[in-house]
């Protein structure tokens, strides 16, 4: 009303200056929430505002003219419009979007002026482009491990499996936007199948999400955003090349972007072929720890090459959208081919395979692994009115074939051997089909709510082949339903909560022991159960001013058993254990709580998060006294658990040139039945970066920097039974980085070298570990990519 | 100017000592080790590395096993070692020439050692055939035994010798 009348004040009083004018304007984001505090700038700077609490600016005394007005705020794109200002008053309203994909979440990592925008209660790291670029390394989550938080469970140079706060395997779900990528949970050294060239953009949740996730993302969520949508019409691309010199890496990538009107498109193609990693020293014994029965019966003398390690990776993936007035829609297509040797400690020990192993460092032999991957997904948005309909769908097809040398461990059998022999020594073969839907409805035209009604489905198609048998065939049906409500109470507070519950159905076949005379009668039994569950999170943000944010977050997260732990009966070869599982074994539940804190003083920024995660039923490998022919019995127990720690961040910009950041993490993990450790727990670590960026804004040369990073692991001696206390390490790397700008393209050269000292580590982590392998030794790559 | 000059050093320079410091208290602070390690102490008495075990004849198996937790269970195999493979840490023996295995002998033997205390002494007594049941021989020659033993709490060790399988003439 006062406005009002002001405004009729201000124009009956402009009315007699009628070559000026008044341009009034809100900046709003695509949640129709103000933006406090963003640049508005008239002409490219020839007058200048900000955005006040309510997002309100204005600008008086302006001619009537045409005005080019721009604005612009952290987490945002830059907002540029031409404006007619031919009245005496000219009401604007600016929407901005959110610069990352939807939300303008956490962004972390390395982009200097990284003021983080939160609107989640959550850790969510928003990891961009360039992040993956400058640190691609062997695969993606080894390319990740440089979050904080985050570290990556490797085997060897090509595949390796998420840990997010010392949860791997089925508690981590790797997404494709929103979509959930089945397969690489099967076991520890099942790779993702993923081409890290083709990501864009891609956000890390720390902690439970199955409000969003559904039942697995209980320990966190790697999930893959699509690329941005091109802003101008035309074709853009990029070519590289990579090569590696410590397991004779060459690659190649090229990605290809086009927009025409409403239409656009996103290509990739990649191809990787590496040979057997390098470690330093030579003429060393590894000597396995004594694991388990079979790996227990080896030491074997390695040279500085790692045999076998070898493998290959190919990918091609195709996304194509619209983007209309009434929404947006994409589908993508892609596959993924990855082939892996494994060492083999076994075949070392016989002089002739041994020689075979030996002679080339590129060939990939028996023991192999290679998985296929194919996966057409869909994404679509509908704008109606205010508030949004977003439907995903998604088929995924993951094939995983595993060749041994085939022997014949129970003295019988003798027909089924020779007929996998047959079938290229084929030792187990998995294969996943995958159906997934979700539909989000966006309630968002109540000021400053925004409601998000959500249905996910998921159908599981398993079935396998071969000569191991360790996992039954099933069938598995998942549905969540679940709401999730964002509040944002004025500038300082937004709370965040939801609430969601999930039905699973698991129907497993039955197994029969093709030798009877050997063993039991039935590995498994027909098994069909429903698993029902709920989960909630409730969380606050508090911004006192845009320097500080602190969030807290509660929630409640479960997890349903997989298919291993209530029905695995077999030998796992690689593991060289026998694992049980128990269809007695009831689903996870997880407590959370969640801290963060994160200070922007003047050209320093500290983020902090600890967090505490109580589980009632974890679930996990426990190996017990009982011993069989084909190696010691592990079986699926649940316990309760505490797992705590947190991480830390500190950014400094000594100088526009000198940046220092420095990162941490730490986890501890209790099983509080056995008062013992829980396995795989990842060390405390400290990645610290010191950078020099040169003030190249010149012709020929921008972007350059060098950098020199150090890698801290303590010691880890918190294990379990069987598993092999590491020492900590310290490892040293430096990568020198310019762009070098012919005419409008950049050729871009990425120079690093790891491991410069060729020290000797382990990871605690690796799958390697165990058998006393360390880490690749002194590694010098390059990559020099050309974008137009 | 100078004074904003410090202040920045003072930052680098905090920021430097507390990330030296961490590191330094996370190298020489090892945490204590909550989880005891278990893992058996296994000594073979009978047979020793090299020892000649004849077909048809009985021969007493002797193992000494030490455990914090007690004790868990024991397997034990035998398998050939014509094409003279190693299994690392065993004691090397006078080896026959190498040779393509026929008929070897190979078996398991998986015994339950719960509730036989922190200490035990195993003793088995094991006749190795000189015929399978087919009636046709078992090669002689180089052969590997595996001995693995675990605590009640799951810990594993494993230990192997060489021997020969011989006919007693």
């Amino acid at each position: 009303m006062i406005r009002g009348l002001l405004i009729a004040i201000v124009l009956t009083l402009t009315l007699h200056a009628s070559s000026q004018t008044v341009i009034r304007g809100i900046v709003i984001n695509e949640f129709k929430e103000p933006v406090p505090g963003a640049n508005v700038i008239l002409n490219g700077g020839a007058s200048g505002t900000v955005a006040d609490h309510n997002g309100e600016f204005s600008f008086k005394d302006i001619p009537k003219d045409t005005h080019e007005i721009k604005a612009s705020s952290l987490g945002y794109e830059m907002y540029a419009d031409v404006i007619e200002a031919d009245k005496e008053e000219v009401e604007l309203t600016i929407e901005m979007k959110s610069s990352d994909y939807e939300l303008a979440e956490v962004n972390v990592v390395r982009t200097r002026q990284n003021l983080a925008r939160i609107t989640n209660s959550q850790p969510v790291q928003h990891i961009p482009n360039d992040f993956i670029r400058d640190n691609m390394a062997g695969s993606l989550m080894q390319t990740l491990s440089s979050v904080p938080g985050v570290s990556s469970m490797d085997i060897g140079s090509g595949i390796s499996k998420p840990v997010i706060r010392g949860m791997g395997y089925y508690r981590v779900v790797v997404a494709q936007n929103g979509i959930k990528h089945e397969g690489q949970q099967w076991n520890s050294h099942h790779g993702i199948s993923v081409d890290q060239h083709s990501i864009n953009n891609l956000e890390v949740i720390k902690g439970p999400a199955s409000l969003k996730f559904g039942s697995d993302a209980i320990g966190g969520v790697i999930n893959i955003l699509p690329p941005d949508i091109p802003k101008e019409d035309g074709i853009s691309g990029r070519f590289s090349v990579t090569g590696k010199s410590n397991n004779e890496w060459i690659g190649g990538n090229a990605s290809l972007s086009g927009k025409n009107g409403d239409f656009y498109m996103h290509a990739n193609i990649t191809h990787n072929r590496f040979g057997d990693f390098k470690i330093p020293d030579t003429d060393y014994f590894v000597e396995p720890a004594p694991v388990s029965a079979s790996e227990a019966s080896h030491r074997v003398s390695i040279d500085d090459y790692v045999s076998n390690t070898a493998g290959e990776e190919n990918a091609l993936s195709f996304i194509g959208g619209v983007e209309k007035s009434w929404g947006e829609s994409y589908i993508e297509l892609s596959y993924h081919k990855s082939e892996n040797g494994f060492f083999d400690w076994e075949g070392m020990n016989v002089e002739k395979i041994r020689k075979e192993h030996e002679e080339s460092r590129h060939d990939i032999n028996d023991p192999k692994q290679s998985i296929e991957n194919y996966s057409i997904n869909s994404n679509s948005k509908i704008d109606i009115g205010n508030n949004r309909l977003e439907i995903g769908l998604g088929y995924q097809y993951n094939l995983s074939q595993e060749n041994s040398r085939l022997m014949d461990r129970t003295g019988n059998r003798k027909d089924d051997l020779e007929y996998y022999r047959s079938k290229d020594n084929l030792e187990l073969e998995l294969a996943l089909h995958n159906l997934s839907a979700n539909v989000t409805y966006s309630l968002r035209s109540i000021n400053n709510h925004i409601f998000d009604f959500v249905i996910n489905s998921q159908y599981h198609n398993h079935k396998h082949e071969g000569y191991s048998h360790i996992l039954p065939d099933y069938n598995r049906l998942s549905t969540g339903v679940g709401i999730i409500h964002r509040y944002h109470l004025n500038d300082e507070w937004r709370i965040n909560s939801g609430v969601r519950f999930d039905f699973h159905n698991f129907e497993m076949d039955e197994a029969l022991n093709p030798d009877p005379d050997y063993g039991e009668a039935v590995f498994n039994p027909q098994f069909s159960k429903n698993f029902n569950g709920s989960s909630f999170a409730l969380g606050a943000n508090y911004t006192p001013h845009s320097n500080l944010l602190l969030r807290a977050n509660i929630g409640k997260s479960y997890r349903v058993p997989s298919a291993y732990e209530l029905g695995a009966y077999g030998l796992h070869r690689h593991e060289g254990r026998f694992e049980r599982g128990d269809l007695n074994n009831k689903p996870e539940v997880a407590w959370q709580i969640d801290l963060g804190a994160e200070k922007r003083f003047n050209r320093l920024e500290v983020m902090v998060s600890p967090f505490a995660n109580y589980f009632t039923r974890y679930l996990y490998l426990q190996p017990t006294a009982i011993l069989r022919a084909e190696g010691q019995v592990y079986e699926y127990r649940q316990s309760e658990a505490l797992l705590y720690g947190g991480e830390f961040m500190i950014d400094f910009d000594y100088s526009d040139n000198l940046n220092f950041q420095t990162g941490g993490e730490y986890v501890y993990a209790l099983n509080l039945d056995n008062n013992s450790s829980l396995p795989f727990t990842p060390p405390f670590s400290i990645l610290s970066q010191l950078t020099w960026m040169f003030n190249n804004s010149g012709e020929m040369f921008s972007n350059s920097r060098l950098s020199f990073e150090a890698r801290k692991a303590a010691k880890q001696n918190q294990t379990v039974p069987n598993e092999l206390d590491t020492p900590g390490y310290v490892s040293f790397n430096f990568t020198a980085q310019t762009d070098l700008n012919v005419g409008e393209n950049k050729l871009n050269m990425l120079f690093r070298v790891n491991n410069i000292f060729d020290n000797r580590y382990y990871n605690h982590i690796s799958f390697y570990r165990r058998l006393r392998i360390p880490e690749p030794g002194r590694d010098i790559e390059l990559t020099v990519s050309y974008s137009f | 100017m100078t004074k904003e000059r410090f202040k920045r050093r003072a930052i680098l320079f905090t920021s430097l000592m507390i990330v030296a410091g961490v590191a330094f208290l996370t190298a020489t602070t090892s945490c204590s080790d909550d989880n005891e390690e278990d893992v058996p102490i296994v000594t073979v008495l009978n047979p020793t590395p090299c020892d000649t075990i004849w077909f048809d004849e009985p021969y007493n198996y002797k193992i000494e096993i030490v455990t914090n937790s007690g004790v868990g269970g024991l397997s034990m195999d035998v398998h050939h070692n014509f094409n003279h493979h190693v299994h690392g840490s065993h004691l090397p023996c006078e080896m026959d020439e190498e040779k393509e295995a026929n008929n070897p002998y190979l078996d398991d033997w998986i015994f339950d050692l719960s509730n036989k205390g922190e200490k035990y002494v195993f003793e088995r007594e094991i006749t190795i055939p000189r015929k399978d049941e087919n009636g046709e021989e078992y090669d002689y020659g180089d052969y590997h035994f595996h001995i693995y033993v675990t605590s009640e709490k799951g810990d594993l060790t494993f230990t192997t010798l060489d021997f020969k399988l011989l006919e007693k003439q």
